[in-house]
């Protein structure tokens, strides 16, 4: 087949898990023989690492300044709004690259990432006009976030994108796919359920057991925020530290609220938490194996996350909220252990461990098996391409030119950004 | 009045769905086949026919071809951008309106299967690569019809009652004539003509029905149109472009006075149908014996009515439109 990947990101450039999932997928799809292109945008910052040579990855986009937030937190808000215009609606820079990237390559099916920061429903837009069969991996609600200005849905928005919005969806969560419907955007085609996975080429080192008694070992891996409920984990270590349990607490990751070392400090955990700040990929797997228990008190619309399977790969029960993405997949007691989002709950799973009512050691073996066996990238690939080559077979043959495509998507983003700026300059 | 002759034509095969946006939403048969839609205005523009409205998409739907006129107002670029995403065989007219001209800068002509224009003329203002069939305008020659007993007491200004052509022109109107100004989309008042004129009696008409239209020009010694002898374009259109007005008072058997720009002359033959002048003199100089030359009124009143039926009934574009229609859906 001939894969047209299309990512707002693609690894070096990359922010989170989504396009670092996106980049895995490809490479497996290359070494199966399929002949895949990735176009993303260009680097909205330098790189720090090198860009591999890749003549197949197209860094033509335009990001608009949707990576850019600081830049945007201070401009002003005319700007704020067509900036959002060209990440969520159209950006006709793109929907050219787009179609010519498709004239091209004349490939056999688009294979859709992260498209917020691209107008991506410019893009899906190009790709009905050209006939071009997609499937969509969805790792985030980013049908939604394209029909959203200043943050609040547009429901005309939705009604009149609802027509682009048919292929194939590959959804790691059900919740994924009631958000984004709840909200509006109705997946229309075929849903297929896929988790995120782990990609470990050699079998990863496992984490030695705990022994009842001595210290715990939690370790968190991702951005540090209210969100992923760090200040409940911090709160959870405070009361166990309270009760004279020996806890540490690993945080690797960027600190979002700089606020949350004031939390570790009131509550005197300074010598049982430790801030990593944000590590290399290589050097947090090199980390995992050091704790005995992954603490995600995400919530609750977490699509997935997969720290916590990168760590029950390696032996690290997953200490997982109750209700979010990953916990869909992972059975309690079995694979992981699951509390509701609460400090007092997280503190009682924790304790439980401490006290030994809690045995890890089966845990820790059944959802390294489980990670390693049932979420590896190697256990989805097929059904990625089967879905792949489904939606290939659904093709009438490309339609429709680049340059009235391109015009057309000019004359929308011309017509709605005059019109955005007049509403505002009122 | 174009659909109406196209749902006419189709012998009630083709319905025709009129759809506009603006502040009365509603959906009417104006008969058989043919249906006004108003969609409801998202957006207040300072121009409201650069309205948009979310429901465009909708009404888009279940159309075999669209024909977006006035193609260069940002609704109708929206409309084109749809109709090119969903492949509907599309054709855009442009009646010559000012426009911000937002989607004339790119290229929303070029989107189009085909450009129809209403003349020549108003093909050459259509900047686009397309291809351009010239469907000229029509008129209900049923409805606008000469009088048995023609009175030719008056002259009739086509246009808004005011600019210095208008002045001149009232100024120079033989006395033994009336003077009624029809202002076929006017709404306010009469911008002091009357004031300026205190001499002259002028009755002033406003957004006239078709039939009130058809009774002042029946009785008319001629119709001027001063816009197109250099006062200010018409706000609707240039009036070359679909030369409505022109061919109502040639379907009445009254001939007509215009100048020579804007593709008039596609209409209006010189000495002909009417009198095509160069500049208000030359218009002061033609008014003058037309009190007592009422045999060349006449003459050239029934020559002019003979070109509408010959060429330029409703009928005729119906068919000519009707066609169009039927290869771009094919």
């Amino acid at each position: 087949m001939k894969i047209l990947v299309v990512s707002n990101l693609f690894p070096p450039c990359q922010e989170g898990g989504y396009e670092v999932q996106c980049a895995q997928m490809v490479r497996q799809l290359r070494m199966r023989g399929h002949s895949v292109h990735v176009l993303t945008a260009a680097p909205a910052i330098p790189l720090v690492a090198a860009d591999p040579v890749d003549s197949d990855v197209t860094r033509t986009m335009q990001s608009s300044h949707y990576l850019r937030r600081r830049r945007m937190m201070h401009a002003g808000q005319l700007t704020q709004v067509l900036a959002e215009v060209a990440t969520n609606f159209v950006c006709p820079e793109n929907v050219y690259s787009l179609l010519r990237e498709i004239d091209e390559l004349e490939p056999d099916v688009a294979y859709l990432w992260n498209l917020v920061g691209l107008g991506g429903l410019g893009l899906v837009s190009g790709l009905a006009y050209r006939g071009l069969p997609w499937v969509w991996h969805l790792e985030d609600a980013v049908p939604r976030f394209l029909c959203q200005l200043r943050g609040r849905l547009l429901p005309h928005l939705v009604q009149v994108s609802q027509p682009v919005m048919r292929g194939t969806w590959l959804v790691c969560s059900t919740r994924l796919v009631a958000e984004i419907e709840r909200a509006g955007p109705r997946l229309d085609g075929r849903v297929e359920f896929i988790p995120a996975w782990i990609d470990e080429p050699r079998l990863p080192p496992v984490a030695s057991p705990h022994v009842p008694g001595e210290p715990l070992r939690v370790v968190y891996s991702g951005v540090m925020a209210t969100f992923k409920g760090t200040e409940i984990l911090l709160d959870a270590l405070g009361q166990l530290h309270a009760e004279g349990h020996r806890v540490t607490l690993d945080l690797i990751g960027p600190v979002q609220e700089p606020r949350l070392q004031d939390v570790v400090n009131a509550a005197s955990l300074h010598e049982a938490v430790t801030f990593h700040g944000p590590l290399p990929h290589d050097a947090v797997l090199q980390m995992l194996p050091r704790s005995h228990v992954f603490a995600f008190p995400t919530h609750e619309r977490e699509p997935f996350g997969v720290a916590p399977l990168e760590a029950a790969a390696r032996g690290v029960v997953p200490v997982l909220s109750e209700s979010c993405g990953i916990s869909e997949w992972l059975v309690d007691r079995l694979h992981c252990l699951k509390a509701p989002r609460s400090p007092d709950q997280f503190a009682n799973v924790l304790r439980q461990i401490m006290t030994g009512e809690i045995d890890l050691t089966p845990i820790a073996r059944r959802a390294r098996v489980a990670a390693l066996r049932d979420f590896s990238i190697a256990r989805w690939v097929p059904k990625v391409e089967q879905a792949l080559a489904d939606a290939a077979a659904t093709s009438a043959g490309l339609s429709g030119r680049t340059a009235s495509g391109h015009r057309a998507a000019l004359m929308f983003e011309q017509i709605v950004n005059v019109t955005l700026e007049e509403m505002m300059a009122a | 009045m174009l659909a109406r002759a196209v749902t006419r034509a189709s012998g009630g095969e083709w319905s025709v769905d009129l759809v506009s946006i603006g502040p009365k939403p509603g959906r009417c048969t104006l008969e058989p086949g043919l249906v006004s839609w108003e969609l409801p205005a998202a957006t207040q523009p300072a121009d409201p026919r650069d309205a948009l409205s979310w429901e465009l998409p909708a009404a888009l739907d279940n159309a075999d071809v669209v024909h977006v006129h006035e193609a260069f107002r940002r609704g109708s670029g929206l409309a084109i951008a749809l109709a090119v995403q969903r492949h509907l065989p599309l054709c855009i007219s442009d009646l010559g309106s000012e426009t911000d001209g937002l989607v004339r800068e790119v290229g929303a002509a070029d989107l189009a299967d085909l450009v129809v224009a209403f003349s020549g003329f108003g093909a050459g203002l259509i900047p686009t690569r397309r291809p351009v069939r010239i469907v000229p305008g029509g008129v209900d020659a049923d409805v606008f019809t000469p009088a048995e007993r023609p009175k030719r007491d008056r002259v009739v200004l086509v246009g808004p009652p005011e600019g210095e052509v208008v002045d001149h022109l009232i100024a120079n109107v033989p006395r033994e004539l009336g003077i009624t100004v029809l202002w076929p989309c006017g709404q306010d008042g009469d911008a002091g003509l009357q004031s300026r004129h205190p001499d002259r009696e002028i009755e002033i008409v406003m957004a006239p029905p078709g039939d009130e239209r058809c009774q002042h020009l029946q009785h008319a010694v001629v119709a001027v149109l001063p816009s197109a002898a250099g006062s200010r374009v018409d706000p609707v259109g240039l009036p070359g472009l679909i030369a409505l007005s022109p061919l109502e008072s040639m379907a009445c058997g009254t001939p007509v006075i215009c100048g020579p720009a804007w593709g008039l002359t596609e209409y209006v033959q010189d000495d002909v149908t009417g009198w095509v002048v160069r500049d208000p003199d030359d218009l002061s100089r033609r008014l003058l014996p037309l009190a007592s030359d009422r045999v060349s009124v006449e003459r050239l009143g029934r020559q002019a009515r003979a070109r509408v039926e010959r060429a330029w009934r409703l009928e005729v574009v119906g068919v000519e439109l009707l066609a169009t229609y039927s290869e771009l859906a094919r």
